[in-house]
């Protein structure tokens, strides 16, 4: 569906953003350019960078569940709880009263026990580009990249396995075609990730998982939309920005 | 300090030398380097030292960690390695990450890092892994293992 502006209330929306031009810190108004589009659909928009996510650390746990739920609400039912978890830049988990000294965070729901959990992950700028591998990898099921206004958006479906000479919560890339098809869906955990990099280089990352699946495929496997988790990484209140 | 003297301090230490060696295998050391593709076509390299100190315990020092696109674009994922335990019992457990590169592909290794790892039961081996993280998991699978390195208490 488009949405058409009329000229009145573009005319008036102008001299509001004007306006508040004068009163508002710059960072809140604004605009960043777009990436390097290439023809790709722009689910984030023009989208205003504003300050991020780590500009608020307070907020950040509220923030990330309430667009979370909001953008999976087709996968997530109301009673499903959430799981924040605030990192170091090793990834150790941060008690939720230390989440000022957070370096990335994310947000899960579900469990393994339930088959299924949603993770949002968000992170600062990583000096790295997105790609597929050429040939795919048995492992990848899919990999697709798209630029968009919102930023380089790379979308991967991974099949690893369980292993009887790992941990319980281990998993071993699927290394060949054989053992995609000899490994027993008991064992097999499926993974859809989308995941943006901004035109600033902050990360926000969301991911279906899947445990011991009843099929491969994708379409059937996963109950999250593609296009769901597209708009939640293209979401700019995800974005973790750059600390103040 | 004669000659003589000199030989036979030497002559002494080197029978206390053999004798403490048959007695205990003191800081019985290995060294490990690793490496495990990543699916995005990179690897994840780890290395370092590995020191049995006791039957319950071992030492790693010096260690790397380095996320290599091997020639790839980065794929956002890194690298971490950790220990995979086997005990006298013959249950198995992991150690602690022992190290981690989550800044990304061209930025060198990470390190020196180190962990020391106890046990209440006998540790009979271990063996070094390499992890690749994900979304926010320090050690979301495993994609490679190596040899296994035996405790000789």
């Amino acid at each position: 569906m488009s949405t058409r502006i009329r000229p009145s209330l573009a005319v008036l929306g102008a001299v509001l953003v004007a306006g508040l031009g004068v009163v508002l810190p710059t960072y809140l108004v604004q605009q960043d350019s777009p990436t390097t589009a290439q023809g790709g659909a722009s689910p984030g928009g023009s989208a205003q960078r504003g300050p991020g996510l780590a500009a608020n650390p307070k907020a950040m746990a509220a923030v990330l569940e309430a667009r979370a739920r909001d953008g999976l609400k087709s996968a997530l039912s109301s009673g499903t709880s959430a799981d924040f978890a605030p990192l170091t830049a090793g990834l150790k988990r941060l008690k939720g009263s230390e989440v000022a000294k957070a370096e990335s965070a994310y947000v899960e729901f579900g469990s393994r026990a339930e088959g299924r959990t949603w993770r949002v992950y968000v992170a600062p700028a990583i000096d790295e580009s997105l790609a597929c591998p050429e040939p795919l990898p048995a492992a990848l099921l899919k990999c697709s990249i798209e630029e968009t206004a919102a930023g380089q958006i790379r979308t991967t479906i991974m099949a690893t396995r369980t292993d009887p000479t790992l941990g319980p919560n281990d998993f071993m890339l699927i290394q060949n075609k054989d053992e995609l098809d000899s490994t027993p869906l008991s064992d097999v955990r499926l993974e859809l990730n989308v995941r943006n990099y901004w035109s600033d280089g902050s990360e926000t990352s969301v991911s279906e998982t899947v445990f011991a699946p009843t099929t491969l495929a994708p379409e059937q496997a996963f109950v999250a939309q593609e296009s769901d988790l597209v708009g939640l990484v293209s979401d700019e209140a995800l974005r973790w920005g750059a600390k103040p | 300090m004669t000659l003589r003297t000199t030989l036979k301090t030497a002559g002494v230490a080197f029978a206390l030398g053999a004798v403490s060696l048959v007695a205990s295998p003191a800081a019985a050391a290995d060294s490990f380097y690793i490496g495990g593709a990543s699916g995005g076509g990179g690897v994840g390299y780890a290395w370092g030292n590995i020191t049995w100190t006791s039957a319950k315990a071992f030492y790693h020092s010096a260690g790397y960690s380095e996320d290599d696109c091997n020639g790839n674009p980065g794929d956002g994922y890194g690298t971490s390695y950790r220990f995979r335990v086997t005990l006298s019992s013959g249950g198995q457990g992991n150690s602690a990450i022992a190290g981690y590169d989550t800044n990304g592909c061209g930025n060198g290794p990470t390190g020196p890092w180190s962990l020391s790892e106890t046990r209440t039961l006998k540790i009979t081996s271990t063996v070094a892994q390499v992890c690749t993280t994900n979304n926010g998991d320090l050690c979301a699978w495993v994609s490679a293992s190596s040899r296994s390195y035996s405790n000789p208490y």
